[in-house]
């Protein structure tokens, strides 16, 4: 399908119908024959919205393959595409579908991740991994071991040894602990990033050579005692002037407070330059406001400003410049040093284990695509692609970008059509390495050449008319605020970033949410807390009475979702609800969340925890008491002090702590998962419904531990330690309960009601100490060097301030971003909660609260609602629109019918491992008895001569027997051979029948050794070890029997021969 | 309905009478059993069995060779690589490919693909020559699409695949050769020789009959179209019109084919079923959430069944065959004999996961001065597994807490050897030429000691067979040095993959198996979990070094064929089963989200019936949290009796103890943490600490302080301290910090310290915080010691009201040093953190609910109490100071006390005289509150202390 524009990028702001759009622009391809789908790849973000969107499309299909309805506009659209009649239309969604569902493996939605480790693994070889690797997903864990080998080399190392000592002074100084490890750990993880591996070559180079890091700190801290020796001449040098002139610093204007004073404070060894206000940076150059007008000395004053005062104060500026960024520098100098040995120690890890870092899969491709042209990719991958779908484009990497542009500009080269869809406004990645600008800007200059429309989906599909126009003026007035705030902070134009990214914030309200006749909800509430409650308790205690009065307006518990910025938070609500009684009812909340329901917050989890770390160690009496006080929590007990002072349980329960002790050594031996089981049945869990999804969860845990590592108790509760901490419960979507997730997490998902209870945060958060990589080579001194930085305040005032500007403005848009995010994804009602705070105190937009407050005292611009109006500032709420009217048609959930059985029992009742035979002696030879045994089987199993050495053989690949015991069981049936009656028994000349058996009527059956069919008689053999018997005999004469009952014609003679001593035996 | 089996047997046996000579092949051997047991429910009389084996047995038969184990063929292609290629790669790097390789070689022998062909480099050619004219355009036209993509520039990644890929087919003729001359075979090579000597194939005397077949190779196809020829042999096909007739269903892909083929057609039966579409079972889908559901689900839907049942009529299909213990775990009762197919997976016994974490030990073994030592977390590991501690229980603990008291972090072997035979055997040293014997005579000293016929021994025995080969193989055979790391990865791949066969009559009771093991079976009632894409069908894995159009163009396998067998065993069990249960979890693995099966969307889109459920059964598993009780003890008469410890008449039969600060701050802090640690005495274990944790910090830096001037007074016989005397001081820093830890950790005076990583940085942070204090003192000096920890207890008693009457209560202290300057008496504290100085009244030391109380300046002002007592007769000042890490480096470091009167306004403590009545008076009442029995011991409601409390579980919080 060549056309005049083969690529096209959407801009889609938030309920813009993107979903919609996506599985059209698919169609559209995948409709043109019934094996298009074979060459479009469609990329999501997440996995979740992989199959989202297959299911989509297959619905779709369904629905076209059994009518086409040219009322739907897609349909409308299909068929105007290549001029189909519905019937026709439906006849090639028929044959699209089939095509589809019978090549299931050829329909290509995934993750960018997933696609790019099938290219990955395809040119393994040609990139030097090894065949068989692992993806390792867990990174932070890594960096823990990292740094634990890091720390190990320090006794063999001095010069490491000495750095880490004087980084713990240094830390110590900082009134940090001396422990260094956790720093190392939080600045290492930054190897994992692309922003680090932008400049990794710089730094690596850097670091090698070690004399540059020594220079680096010389020069450093050399340079910040200079600039200390001059802020000390200075303050000497205002002093001396000052005392020529015979004035004191209070005889200045502003008396004890005057800024002059601030010359005092030069030569602090931790900031030697005192910051001046902006006010004091410009009466410092005029004398005339250095004294008041009635001030005696104010010639003195004059004089001391021009006797260099004056000249004094505007060295403080470039001086401060310096100094803020020696500092900057020197303050992750410590851990900047050991990147060199954390690279190191990473190569070494990965090639110990042989694994490869999800974070790596960027830099290998990106190596792969640029290596090599498109076709020969797909032709190793195996899949050739013509088509691109890209999804959430807003949050793609730039590492992503350059991967995937070869391929990209190799469709687009060849007139194939492809496909971007993103919002600018909903990038809120940038901490993965989210790149916006890709969409703002750089996509369409790099492929215009192609053709390229850009399209801006200007509808709301997804909200009430109240709720759209409110986001529209409430983001486009926010947009301005913060537009304005940072042009003023930062300087010319800085803030035109976020005009571009919101130029577009006006939506159209969709005729079908127009036509529903509900205005829909939006209500935002100030919220003082009462001391001595901060407000994040105010909040939590709010958030239940909410959830009631929703409930009273008809909203069920699944229809409501409350968004957070983080995960404690997300806990803390969930841990609220549980707790809440509703008024007048049983039952309580329900909530899902995969960032809240935590297992261990289980009791029964808890205590079979504390039960497996006594398994492990039984003198451990810390988990014996958390066994049992956990167990009571699962029981509804309450244990007093007589399970604490004397370790008994109450009656009638006493008696079971002396069980389970007697138990241990019994449960040590049994595998991990067995183990847990007869835990939970020893406990008496299993009867406990309440916590079921729990425990599940608890042994889902353990089932994937064992199906990845070694299964041992022991590694288990290491992993538990580690990792089992952040397990949760999962919950199908399903499930009426309230949704409680992080707006991060909410991108692209919808709700009835959205709850906004923590809208705090702070607008650019330096506390969590963002890095940034940025170039230093101010100096002669030493050569170009890339450091991380720490983002403060003071960088604004430094040679990094570009860098500054860049973090400041790219934090605006991030919480901008989220905030958008957050409030559209509501369908009907938004509620939403800010800290209250006195206007007066509000100076600046630092907090999400401050925006918002300013943007409800904001009249709205030309066209926009007037948030003003409807914001009533005596009860602090804003309030717009109504509650949805429902007709009580909703069905009550229906109970669903409990299908699934929990009571244990253990897999050795009902089955056992079969005994193999054959026993090992002292020297490791096959034992005797067995030797005898063995020599049979062989026999048993071989018709000639020569298949007993093929059997032989076989025995010996198995590793059964070995060079030594292969000759003499050889040995042992040539000599057998040598007994003509048996050689014959083994002649191919014969037919010759082995572990031939014989049906008996019934179902039974008999197996005699071996059948030889001589001319006129049939001889049956049975072999035998061990001692002749009479029971032998009848044995073959038994066969004999049934042998002249089937060959009537035919004489048989039995045999038995005895193994070991080679006689053989006639039997008549 | 007579399962597709039964029925042949049944036509077989009429056809025939009797099946003397009668050779049937079948796919498996389970099909084999189940063939039989039709077959003889049938005889009337006592009839000759045929013979029953697979098509695999078919070949070696007729080959009269059988295939050489992997790691010998793949050692022999190393070698013959080795000589092709400049870039020397090691066996252990080397394995895994070539694992590939010899998978590519067999795949390309099995399906008669001509290797040179394969193998040439056409890269230059843009034609290919008249002598591939046995290929079809289309196969011609892959092959240049192929080609084609190495157009344009010269590319590293190019120029590699190409090296690698001429070397190919060198060594597809080196290796062919080389395993000849030693008598070898492979797979893929027996089938080539066999498909392409069919002509010398002597006359065969027996009946052949195949059964239930799907899909040949190429070489399969050749040999069976030849015997059907030939020599009359027969072939049942189990199939349905459903996906034979539609030609997108790719679980007919096999059969249209052979259908149309000339030999093959006429042998496919004149009536093809239909039992899909006319023979309608219900079939039921459900989503539950987690893998492990999927087991409580098979369990209910079995719990359901009404009535008697026959249940060898149905199975449980476990595409994740590690599903099946939690399945075997919660089969109803009623159940009472299961047929399980896959056997026991070894990797999951303790016993392997012994022998793996003896390895594992190796990895982090070093030698240090001739002994050897391992790192503590494995070593701990292992002495808490049951195989050592079992083996001497006494000698475990005693090493285990040897290893925590010592906080060694590399423990010396020898120690551990000393536990017993098995222990010596562990605890050895394994170099990649004894490794092998090493673990062979671990494996039969510990087989000896267990029982006779138990799971474990049946098991190493298998484990010692195998080893044995691999020890044969590696001894007689690769001459190459391998790694011990390479080892363990062998180990692991070996002997994880294998299993125990389970007791049991395979033919009786509920019948659980893996996919591949249903092929022919038929099923009244079919259950199938796992059904996610992924497992069933599993997720591709095609891993070749042929790339993709290369390996169709060849006509070797495909995704294409593997989905159509995977399809077909899918629908087959369909055929003739009355009652279908497809599962799924939405759960995946590494926090994927699983994908249902394309079979069940296949099912609810194009089959037409309506027993399909056409709408997924959500299976919904309750979800309530147990709220956590507060704690709260009551002061019952045991615990006042306990707490009468504390008094001057302690109570008959227990010793008198008393509060130390911070005890008292503890009580603060949380009262149940100070019931637990004081009152039921809860111990908290000890764990090897790696980072020296800051309570042992704080340890040593007590401890370091003492041991300096401790010797400083032995040494000079006085305890006067001059200004001159601190240089001197300097020197003695190092070995009073080493000491101090060598008594922290018990080691003897003359082992030699060997400090690790953390620790050895503390020591240095210890020196230079040493020299901080001796620097600070410098500066306070002259002074005099008057005592130093180690040689002072201070106590007192104060009166408290309790219900009997006032009570004198003991307190006591341990005052890390005291001095005196001038006049002043200085009580001075060390500390290892950041304490502050400030504190805001005495009042404020004992409110439990400020956050930021002052515990150090409870604690130092607590010692004025306690100095007082001891000298009643002292008149100078008592000054109380803290030497605190940080500040020590500070250039105005000031070590006292100062009080907050009001904003920006402190006043140092300059005595404590002058607190004390006040400071008195608080601490009566805390005490008072403790003896009260009306005064419960409960929680804190500052979360944030729990945080680091080591009770944090008992209290869930
Ligand atoms: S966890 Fe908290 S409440 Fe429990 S004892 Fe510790 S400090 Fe007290």
């Amino acid at each position: 399908m060549a056309s005049q524009t083969p690529f096209h990028i959407y801009k889609s702001s938030a309920g813009s119908g993107k979903t919609y759009t996506l599985t059209t622009a698919y169609l559209k391809l995948a409709l043109e024959n019934p094996l298009a789908f074979r060459q479009i790849l469609a990329v999501t973000f997440t996995n979740k919205a992989t199959q989202e969107m297959k299911e989509r499309i297959i619905q779709e299909l369904k629905r076209i393959k059994n009518k086409a309805d040219e009322t739907q506009p897609m349909d409308r659209d299909l068929m105007g595409r290549w001029d189909l009649k519905p019937s026709e239309l439906s006849q090639r969604a028929a044959m699209a579908l089939t095509a589809i569902l019978h090549d299931y493996g050829s329909f290509s939605v995934s993750t960018i991740d997933s696609f790019f480790q099938r290219v990955i693994r395809a040119f393994a070889r040609e990139i030097d991994l090894q065949a068989k690797y692992d993806v390792e997903l867990d990174q932070e864990s890594i960096m823990q071991r990292i740094v634990d080998r890091l720390l190990m080399r320090v006794v063999d190392e001095p010069d490491l040894q000495r750095w880490l000592v004087d980084f713990s002074i240094h830390e110590i100084q900082k009134g940090n602990s001396w422990n260094t490890k956790k720093s190392i750990q939080d600045l290492g993880r930054k190897v994992f990033q692309e922003d680090f591996k932008k400049v990794q070559k710089e730094i690596r180079d850097f670091l090698e050579e070690p004399d540059n890091l020594k220079s680096l700190i010389s020069h450093l801290y050399q340079q910040k005692q200079l600039v200390i020796r001059q802020a000390e001449e200075m303050k000497a040098e205002a002093h001396q002037i000052r005392k020529n002139l015979e004035l004191e610093w209070e005889d200045f204007k502003g008396g004890s407070r005057s800024f002059v004073k601030k010359i005092d404070q030069l030569g602090n060894p931790e900031s030697p330059i005192p910051e001046l206000t902006e006010l004091q940076k410009i009466l410092s150059k005029n004398p005339e406001d250095w004294y008041t007008k009635t001030s005696k000395k104010k010639s003195a004053i004059e004089a001391a400003f021009h006797e260099g005062l004056g000249e004094l104060f505007s060295r403080f500026e470039p001086l401060l410049k310096t100094w803020n960024t020696l500092d900057a520098m020197t303050k992750n100098l410590y851990v900047f040093g050991l990147f060199g040995y954390l690279l190191e120690e990473l190569e070494g890890l990965k090639e110990e284990e042989n694994m490869l870092l999800i974070s790596e899969a960027n830099d290998f491709l990106r190596s792969i695509t640029a290596e090599n042209e498109a076709p020969f990719i797909y032709e190793k991958v195996g899949n050739r692609f013509r088509h691109f779908l890209l999804d959430e484009f807003q949050d793609t990497s730039g590492f992503q970008w350059e991967s995937f542009r070869p391929l990209l500009l190799n469709s687009l080269s060849m007139g194939k059509a492809n496909l971007v869809v993103g919002d600018v406004k909903q990038s809120i990645y940038r901490w993965r390495g989210g790149e916006m600008r890709l969409l703002m800007d750089q996509v369409e200059s790099e492929t215009r050449h192609f053709g390229l429309e850009v399209k801006n989906l200007d509808t709301n599909y997804r909200s009430l008319p109240q709720v759209v126009l409110f986001n529209n003026s409430l983001f486009s007035t926010l947009s301005r605020l913060v537009a304005m705030s940072l042009t003023k902070e930062l300087g010319s134009d800085e803030g035109e970033l976020i005009s571009t990214a919101y130029a577009e914030i006006n939506q159209k309200v969709s005729l079908k949410q127009e036509s529903k006749g509900q205005p829909g909800k939006v209500r935002l509430e100030f919220l003082e807390p009462e001391k001595p409650q901060n407000y994040s308790d105010a909040a939590l205690e709010a958030l239940p009475a909410m959830v009631d009065e929703l409930m009273s307006k008809g909203y069920r518990q699944k229809d409501i979702a409350i968004l957070v910025r983080k995960n404690d938070q997300a806990a803390n609500i969930a841990d609220a609800f549980m707790a809440y009684e509703i008024p007048g009812q049983e039952k309580r909340y329900e909530v899902i969340s995969d960032e809240a329901l935590f297992l261990h917050k289980s009791a029964v989890v808890r205590c079979l925890l504390a039960a497996l770390k006594l398994v492990g160690n039984p003198d451990d009496g810390l988990s014996g008491n958390n066994l049992w006080v956990q167990w009571a929590r699962a029981k509804n007990l309450l244990l007093g002090q007589e399970f604490f002072l004397h370790g008994t349980l109450p009656q009638p329960h006493s008696g079971l702590e002396k069980t389970f002790f007697e138990r241990i050594h019994q449960l040590r031996k049994l595998p991990l998962m067995d183990l847990l089981e007869a835990l939970v049945e020893l406990l008496g869990l299993n009867g406990e419904l309440s916590e079921r999804a729990y425990l599940s969860g608890l042994k889902e845990s353990v089932y994937d531990f064992v199906g990845k590592n070694r299964a041992d108790l022991a590694s288990f509760l290491a992993w538990w330690e580690q990792q089992g901490h952040k397990r949760t419960v999962k919950l199908p979507d399903t499930h009426d309960a309230i949704r409680i997730l992080t707006i991060h997490k909410s991108k692209g998902l919808q709700f009835k009601v959205v709850l906004l209870p923590f809208l705090d945060w702070k607008v650019f958060d330096t506390a969590k100490d963002p890095i940034v990589w940025a170039p230093y080579s101010g100096d002669e001194a030493v050569p170009p060097v890339i450091m991380p930085l720490t983002v403060r305040k003071e960088l604004l005032n430094s040679a990094f301030a570009p860098a500054y500007r860049e973090e400041s403005l790219l934090s605006h848009l991030d919480t901008l971003n989220m905030l958008y995010v957050a409030f559209t994804r509501a369908e009907e009602v938004i509620w939403g909660l800010v800290p209250f705070k006195e206007p007066e105190k509000r100076n600046g937009i630092g907090r999400v609260d401050d925006l918002l407050f300013f943007a409800l005292s904001q009249q709205g611009a030309e066209g926009e609602l007037d948030l003003e109006t409807h914001f009533d500032s005596k009860t602090r709420i804003l309030d717009l629109g109504s509650w949805p009217t429902w007709d009580s048609g909703v069905k009550p959930a229906v109970d669903r019918q409990e299908i699934m059985a929990w009571k244990y029992r253990p897999w050795r009742d009902s089955l056992q491992v079969r005994q193999v035979f054959g026993e090992f002696d002292e020297t490791g030879m096959i034992a005797k008895r067995d030797f005898g045994r063995l020599v049979h089987t062989l026999i048993e199993k071989s018709r000639t001569r020569e298949d007993f050495g093929l059997e032989l053989e076989a025995l010996y690949f198995e590793g059964a027997i070995n060079k030594e015991e292969m000759v003499l069981l050889e040995k042992q049936f040539r000599t057998l051979c040598e007994v003509p009656e048996f050689n014959s028994w083994f002649d191919d000349g014969y037919r010759i029948l082995t572990e031939q058996g014989i049906l008996m009527p019934g179902g039974g059956r008999k197996r005699p050794d071996r059948l030889v069919f001589k001319k006129d008689t049939v001889e049956v053999v049975d072999f035998k070890t061990g001692k002749e018997s009479q029971s032998h005999r009848d044995q073959v004469r038994g066969y004999m029997e049934l042998i002249r009952q089937i060959e009537k014609d035919t004489a048989v003679t039995g045999f038995l021969c005895y193994l070991e001593t080679g006689s053989i035996m006639r039997i008549s | 309905m007579d399962s597709f089996l039964k029925e042949t047997a049944k036509t077989l046996l009429q056809s025939k009478g009797d099946l003397k000579g009668v050779k049937v092949i079948l796919p498996n051997r389970r099909a084999g059993l189940f063939f039989i047991k039709y077959l003889s429910q049938m005889a009337d009389k006592p009839l000759w069995m045929p013979e029953v084996i697979t098509i695999e047995d078919l070949f070696y038969q007729l080959a009269g060779k059988k295939p050489a184990d992997k790691l010998t063929l793949i050692y022999e292609l190393y070698r013959v690589f080795q000589a092709l290629t400049e870039r020397k790669e090691s066996f252990d790097r080397f394995f895994f490919w070539g694992e590939m390789i010899l998978k590519d070689f067999n795949d390309l022998d099995q399906f008669l693909v001509n290797p040179e062909k394969l193998f040439t480099n056409l890269k230059e050619q843009k034609l290919l020559e008249s002598d591939w004219s046995f290929l079809s355009p289309e196969q011609v036209k892959l092959i240049r699409e192929f080609w084609a993509s190495f157009e344009g520039r010269d590319r590293a990644h190019q120029e590699k695949f190409l090296k690698f890929w001429d070397i190919l087919y060198p060594l597809y003729r080196g290796f062919n050769a080389a395993i000849e001359s030693l008598g070898l075979a492979y797979g893929g090579r027996i089938y080539r020789d066999v498909a392409t000597g069919l002509e010398k194939l002597k006359p065969m005397e027996e009946q052949l009959v195949f059964v239930g077949f799907n899909a040949f190779t190429t070489t399969e196809e050749r040999l069976i179209k030849h015997l059907v020829s030939h020599f009359g042999a027969e072939i049942f096909w189990d199939l349905d019109t459903y996906y034979l007739n539609q030609p997108e269903q790719e679980a007919g892909l096999f059969f249209r084919n052979y259908q149309k083929d000339p030999i093959l057609g006429p042998t496919f039966p004149e009536r093809i079923p239909n039992y899909l579409q006319q023979h309608k079972a219900t079939i039921k889908t459900y989503n539950v959430p987690l893998k492990i559901n999927q087991a409580n689900l098979v369990a209910g839907l079995l719990e359901q069944v009404k009535g008697r049942e026959n249940w060898e009529e149905t199975v449980v299909i476990l595409p994740e065959e590690q599903l099946l213990f939690p399945l075997l775990n919660v089969l109803p009762e009623k159940i009472n004999r299961v047929n399980v197919t896959m056997g026991y997976p070894v990797r999951q016994t303790p016993v392997y996961t012994f022998l793996e974490a003896v390895l594992e030990l190796q990895r982090y073994a070093k030698m240090e001065d001739g002994a050897l030592l391992f790192y503590h977390k494995p070593v701990k590991d292992l002495l808490s597994n049951v195989f050592l501690t079992e083996m001497a229980p006494e000698f475990s603990k005693q090493v285990h807490d040897e290893l925590l008291r010592t906080n060694a972090i590399y423990f010396p072997a020898r120690k551990l050897r000393e536990g017993g035979e098995v222990f010596a055997l562990v605890f050895q040293l394994f170099t990649a030429e004894t490794i092998m014997d090493h673990l062979l005579e671990l494996i039969r000293t510990l087989a000896a000691r267990m029982e006779e016929k138990s799971m474990e021994r049946t098991y190493l025995y298998q484990c010692f067979k195998q080893m044995n080969r691999l020890k044969e193989v590696f001894d007689k055979e690769i001459k190459e040095t391998v790694s011990v790391g390479f080892f363990t990865r062998l180990f692991r791949q070996v002997f994880a993959e294998s299993r125990l066969p389970f007791e049991g009559e395979p033919l009786e009771g509920l019948q659980l198996m893996g996919v591949l093991e249903t092929r022919n079976l038929d099923f009244k009632r079919v259950i199938i979990c796992s059904m996610n894409e992924g497992s069933f069908p599993p997720s591709k894995s095609m891993d070749s070094l042929v790339p993709f159009n290369l390996r169709q163009a060849f006509g070797m396998p495909v995704q294409e064929q593997n989905d159509a067998i995977y399809a077909y065993t899918f629908y087959r069990l369909l055929h003739r089963a009355e009652e279908v249960h497809l599962i799924y979890s939405t759960a995946g693995s590494q926090g994927q989200v699983g994908e249902k099966s394309r079979y069940i969307h296949q099912l609810q889109i194009e089959m037409e019936h309506s027993g399909i459920q056409k709408e997924d059964t959500l299976v919904h598993v309750p979800v309530n949290l147990t709220q956590a009780n507060p704690i709260q003890i009551q002061k019952s008469p045991s615990i006042l009796r306990v707490l009468e410890r504390y008094t001057d008449s302690p109570g008959e039969g227990q010793t008198a103890t008393s509060f130390s600060p911070s005890a008292i701050n503890m009580y603060l802090d949380c009262r149940l943490k100070f019931f637990l640690t004081y009152i039921a005495a809860v111990e908290v274990p000890d764990e090897v600490q790696e980072a020296v944790d800051p309570a042992i910090f704080g340890n040593l830096v007590h401890q370091s302080l003492e041991n300096l001037y401790a010797g400083f007074i032995a040494r000079k016989g006085r305890n006067w301290v001059e200004a001159s005397d601190i240089e001197g001081l300097m020197d003695y820093i190092s070995p009073a910090v080493e000491k101090a830890i060598r008594a922290q950790y018990f080691l003897d005076e003359d082992a030699k310290l060997k400090l690790t990583g953390q620790l050895t940085i503390a020591r240095d942070v210890l020196q230079k915080y040493l020299e901080g204090v001796l620097e600070q003192d410098r500066h306070t000096s002259p002074f005099e010691i008057i005592s130093l920890e180690g040689n002072k207890k201070y106590a007192t008693q104060l009166p408290v009201a309790t219900r009997s009457g006032v009570k004198r209560v003991s307190l006591s202290g341990i005052i890390d040093r005291v001095d005196r300057v001038g006049t002043t008496i200085r009580l001075i504290d060390y500390k290892s953190g950041n304490d502050k100085k400030d504190f805001k009244g005495i009042p404020g030391l004992f409110d439990r609910e400020d956050k930021s109380r002052n515990k150090a300046a409870m604690q130092t002002l607590f010692y004025g109490l306690l100095y007082e007592a001891r000298h009643p007769e002292n008149k100078s000042p008592l000054k109380p100071a803290l030497f605190s890490l940080r500040d020590v480096f500070k250039e105005d470091f000031s070590p006292y006390l100062r009080e907050v009167l009001g904003p920006g306004q402190k006043q140092e403590v300059n005595d404590f005289a002058d607190y004390r009545d006040e400071f008195v008076g608080e601490l009566t009442r805390i005490l008072e509150e403790i003896m009260n029995p009306g005064e419960d011991f409960d929680q804190t409601n500052d979360l944030e202390k729990c945080r680091l409390c080591p009770f944090s579980e008992i209290c869930s919080r």
